[in-house]
């Protein structure tokens, strides 16, 4: 990290701790706490040692649960009223009276309990004061150390996330070329010789040109077969006529060894075109992961119009998930890199009957 | 005979001659032939076409060929779509909608029919459909195939893709050159199981069984 990130890292925390106190209460209740229990035992410390008796402990117990008691439901009735705002200026005045108002109920459990509390100032109260000033300055180089550390890794992660996805698209990008070169300029080549050699044989002797034959019809198996094949592994047909057809190429794949249905909703292919890459690559990746980890025998992908999103989930009857655990391996590294990258959401589910669950929505 | 217009779209310049070539001597057929969806969408101002046989993947800086049929049904929802291309089975509808009466795909290959292009063409003009059969059929696992050959099987064709013929493998095996027909016609029967009519069995066989060879990394006589 440079000495620039730093010094930005480090105003950037000072700049949201005067902006948005609210987002810091610990700090005030604490220093709160600090000073109520300052007061508290400095009154009783002097009954402390020479009239202790079983009533004082109960009544020092009271007080004190009372005190969190009330400091708690205190903190959270701001934070609601706080939460209700939007002007940062309303936010700040609410959260300063709230605080200011929190010692007068502060200050009338302790007199219910301890006569007298402020009966030990000004000497105690001074000493009192030069101990908060002391705490709060402290706590406020703490609390921003770690909002500066706290803006930096997010900082990092923003980073980490925006290269994923250049790499990403990067690697798109590549795949999409050698795919378009062997679909585009192989195949089609291919067909034409295929064409021209064709007709070139038909002059020839039959034992001969069913010789050449052959080796045409092996040449065509190979062309529409393999090359095809190795061009939709590497990137694949988004020209297609809805999503039924789009994923169609890795229901194939996993034939062999999964049962995959697709339903879908009548959804205009135009509609969801921009982000059938996208599509294509999740439920690939989703697919994958039923079958190596899972051993799932059979799935359903089913889409689904809803508002201006599409949902797509996928469930299988493979081992279910640890949904808990939530292992991040590089499929689900993968499937959050392009569900970010359109700023949709995805989750990982035990579904009624207890199958796997993958559900995402990204908008459309 | 009723002669149809047909509007042609093939961003291939050597397919788009060779199709075009073929589909001229065909007398039911008037062809316009176009190399890319703008010139296409050009020619339907001011003509009427009875279908339109359109490649899918057009290039990367024109609209596909999907999109552009549905612009050209839009102008004329009367109008045969036929879809000529080797990811023909990305057209296929998904409902029976009277949108998609007329709405044909054929998978493109080496082996041009002229005649079944047409016939297609024909059908989709006055609203009859043909489609694609999913690739399946045509997907052979060679590899696996040629493991269910026996070790002398194995010898055999290892003679045989030297070019050796029966005799001189015969021979080399110490065999009589019957036995080794014979094993020859079980060898046919696993690498060429379907074999296509003018199919020469002893080609298919030798080079299905050099291509499972490449695939499991061993080639040679073992």
């Amino acid at each position: 990290m440079t000495k620039n990130h730093r010094v930005e890292g480090f105003l950037d925390a000072w700049k949201l701790a005067l902006s948005k106190p609210w987002a810091y209460p610990t700090y005030p209740v604490v220093s709160t706490l600090f000073l109520m229990q300052a007061i508290f035992f400095s009154r009783i410390q002097q009954t402390l040692w020479s009239a202790w008796v079983p009533e004082l402990s109960a009544k020092i117990l009271i007080c004190v649960v009372l005190i969190v008691t009330c400091s708690s439901v205190w903190l959270n009735v701001s934070k609601r009223i706080i939460s209700t705002q939007n002007k940062p200026i309303y936010k700040c005045a609410i959260f300063y009276i709230s605080n200011a108002l929190w010692t007068i109920p502060n200050y009338l459990i302790l007199k219910a309990f301890v006569p007298d509390p402020l009966q030990p100032f000004p000497i105690a109260g001074f000493k009192l004061f030069v101990g908060l000033t002391a705490t709060q300055f402290f706590w406020t180089l703490i609390t921003n150390q770690l909002n500066r550390e706290l803006l930096a890794k997010e900082a990092l992660v923003k980073e980490l996330v925006k290269q994923r996805s250049q790499i990403i698209e990067s690697e798109e990008e590549t795949r999409q070329l050698v795919s378009k070169y062997l679909h585009n300029n192989l195949q089609s080549g291919l067909v034409v010789i295929n064409h021209q050699l064709g007709e070139a044989i038909k002059d020839l002797p039959e034992a001969t040109r069913g010789r050449f034959q052959s080796i045409l019809q092996e040449l065509e198996l190979m062309r529409k077969v393999e090359i095809r094949d190795a061009s939709r592994a590497l990137s694949p047909n988004l020209d297609v006529l809805n999503l039924e057809a789009l994923v169609q190429p890795l229901l194939d794949v996993y034939k062999a060894s999964m049962k995959v249905s697709v339903k879908s909703d009548q959804i205009e292919y135009s509609s969801v075109k921009h982000i059938a890459l996208a599509i294509y690559r999740i439920v690939e990746q989703v697919l994958l992961n039923a079958t190596v980890h899972g051993h799932a025998r059979n799935a359903t992908v089913a889409f689904r119009i809803e508002d201006s999103s599409i949902r797509l989930t996928i469930s299988n009857d493979g081992k279910p998930i640890d949904v808990e655990a939530k292992a991040f391996g590089t499929g689900t590294a993968i499937i959050d890199t392009w569900v970010s990258s359109l700023e949709g959401e995805w989750k990982i589910a035990l579904n009624a009957e207890s199958n796997t669950s993958f559900d995402c929505k990204l908008a459309i | 005979m009723k002669t149809i217009k047909v509007l042609y779209v093939e961003d291939d310049p050597t397919l788009l001659g060779i199709v075009s070539n073929l589909l001229e001597q065909q007398p039911e057929l008037q062809l316009v032939c176009v190399s890319d969806s703008q010139s296409a969408l050009n020619k339907l101002e001011g003509q009427v076409f009875h279908a339109a046989l359109l490649d899918i993947s057009l290039g990367s800086d024109s609209m596909s060929g999907i999109e552009l049929a549905h612009q050209i049904r839009r102008r004329n929802p009367e109008i045969g779509i036929v879809f000529f291309s080797q990811y023909a089975e990305s057209a296929r509808p998904n409902t029976q909608s009277d949108y998609y009466m007329g709405w044909s795909t054929i998978a493109k290959s080496g082996q041009l029919d002229a005649d079944y292009i047409t016939q297609v063409l024909l059908d989709a003009a006055i609203g009859k459909s043909h489609n694609v059969e999913l690739e399946e059929p045509l997907r052979q696992n060679t590899a696996q195939l040629a493991e269910t050959l026996s070790p002398k099987q194995i010898q055999i064709m290892g003679f045989l893709s030297q070019g050796y013929d029966t005799t001189k493998t015969a021979i080399a095996l110490n065999l009589a050159p019957i036995t080794v027909r014979a094993e020859l016609t079980k060898i046919y029967k696993i690498l060429v199981p379907t074999p296509e009519p003018g199919t020469d069995l002893r080609t298919t066989a030798v080079l299905r069984y050099l291509r499972s060879q490449t695939h499991s990394g061993r080639l040679g006589n073992d």
